[in-house]
């Protein structure tokens, strides 16, 4: 049987259909709960967010639009913006800055998933062509959910310099990425 | 193609745009490649955190909360209050239970009667506003009273706290009844509620455009009109 969109999950669970959101849930249980225990360093605030991820998802908050990309990268900003409000509200970021841990963790044997495993695989292979400083700003930036105003209180850089660092950190991800899935991608067509 | 827009791709993943600037980003986004790019590659990154396993039960408590929520009444177990006061206390226990918000217009609507729509003055010309938020007011304790707050959002996205009661307790001497907005324990003085005879009263409040910190909203009963701390007891409240 072919496996149904999240796309079209997504069109089922705004007819109201419950099956398609538990679907939906048991297809992105395991990457949300993961992504925002990164986030939030806290397994019930996780939850938390996980719940209201899926309450907005049923309650229609924030449409998904296929013009804008795609539906996990939306799903994903979603997660991310719904745990930054959680944060937010108990006005903290999830760790002090000196403990923000490294963006690369080396222990890759706990994961099962193939999928997870080859495109961690790959964003850590873009990862490491950043500079240790451009790693920070994607750290403290994207997953620990500092505004880029506290990063410049706390690193004591311009505004308007660690906003440009965020952007360049993210524009050269991109680029490392997108080259790396090419190769990939030519690698496979090869046979190699 | 870099432009001016490019420059608030860190504000929007940020996700801290107000919504018509997230709407002209969103339309910068249709025409720029690179930001699009951009912001479709953050979709990869959440692969990078550890692989954590969710409780086993953890799933069971969710969808039965997200099904609940059909219901548009629920209750909380018991909350508490975090309201710091004048004589120094802070916190007030309060059983709270509170209707859904935002989703079904009737519901919405019902605050202020069936078919009535939120009308301002604007050069003569009645604008209609949007009701973007209405909870129910639950009382305290023994206290006689019940009322709704809602939110309403301007043409010019300022917001507006309306609170309609009923059955108030009468009030004697210099008595008021006043409206907090609570953000973190934190009160905001929001307007005063001066039952007529049946305990009715309407207090309108415009507090920005930000709604985002407040998270409750309480009636409290004053000794007298003017005080920016709260002094008398919480009546009625609700969380935002």
């Amino acid at each position: 049987m072919e496996k149904i969109s999240d796309t079209q999950l997504y069109s089922q669970i705004q007819a109201r259909d419950r099956a398609a959101l538990e679907q939906l849930y048991d297809r992105y249980e395991r990457i949300l709960f993961s992504f925002l225990v990164k986030m939030t360093a806290d397994r019930e605030l996780a939850e938390e967010a996980l719940q209201e991820v899926f309450i907005k998802l049923w309650k229609g908050t924030g449409v998904f639009d296929e013009g804008k990309g795609t539906f996990s990268s939306w799903l994903f900003t979603m997660t991310r913006n719904t745990a930054l409000d959680l944060l937010r509200k108990r006005k903290q970021a999830a760790v002090p800055l000196e403990e923000a841990g490294e963006l690369v963790n080396g222990d890759a044997s706990v994961i099962e998933e193939v999928e997870w495993q080859e495109k961690r695989k790959q964003i850590e292979a873009a990862v490491l062509k950043l500079s240790a400083e451009q790693r920070e700003m994607i750290q403290l930036f994207y997953f620990k959910g500092y505004t880029h105003e506290t990063i410049a209180e706390m690193s004591g850089v311009p505004l308007g310099t660690v906003k440009s660092r965020i952007r360049l950190a993210l524009g050269k991800l991109k680029k490392s990425l997108h080259h790396l899935q090419e190769r990939g991608a030519a690698h496979e067509e090869s046979g190699l | 193609m870099k432009n001016q827009d490019c420059e608030l791709l860190v504000d929007y993943l940020e996700g801290s745009m107000a919504p018509e600037e997230r709407d002209k980003f969103e339309a910068h986004l249709l025409a720029c490649a690179d930001c699009r790019e951009v912001i479709e590659m953050t979709g990869d990154l959440p692969y990078l955190a550890e692989m954590t396993a969710p409780p086993a039960e953890m799933k069971g408590r969710i969808l039965s909360a997200v099904f609940a929520d059909e219901d548009e009444t629920g209750t909380t177990p018991e909350e508490t209050i975090v309201l710091n006061r004048q004589d120094g206390t802070t916190e007030r226990p309060v059983q709270r239970s509170w209707t859904k918000y935002g989703l079904a217009a009737a519901l919405v609507l019902s605050l202020l009667g069936n078919g009535y729509a939120f009308l301002a003055l604007n050069g003569g010309e009645a604008v209609q506003e949007e009701e973007i938020r209405s909870v129910a007011l639950e009382p305290a304790g023994a206290f006689n009273g019940a009322g709704e707050a809602s939110i309403i959002e301007g043409e010019d996205g300022e917001l507006t706290l309306a609170v309609e009661t009923s059955e108030l307790e009468s009030l004697s001497g210099e008595q008021v009844y006043q409206v907090w907005l609570i953000a973190d324990g934190d009160p905001m003085p929001a307007g005063y509620l001066s039952p007529a005879e049946g305990g009715e009263s309407t207090a309108y409040f415009t507090f920005g455009e930000n709604l985002d910190s407040w998270d409750t909203v309480a009636i409290t009963l004053e000794p007298r009109y003017g005080n920016e701390l709260p002094e008398g007891e919480v009546v009625l409240s609700a969380p935002l």
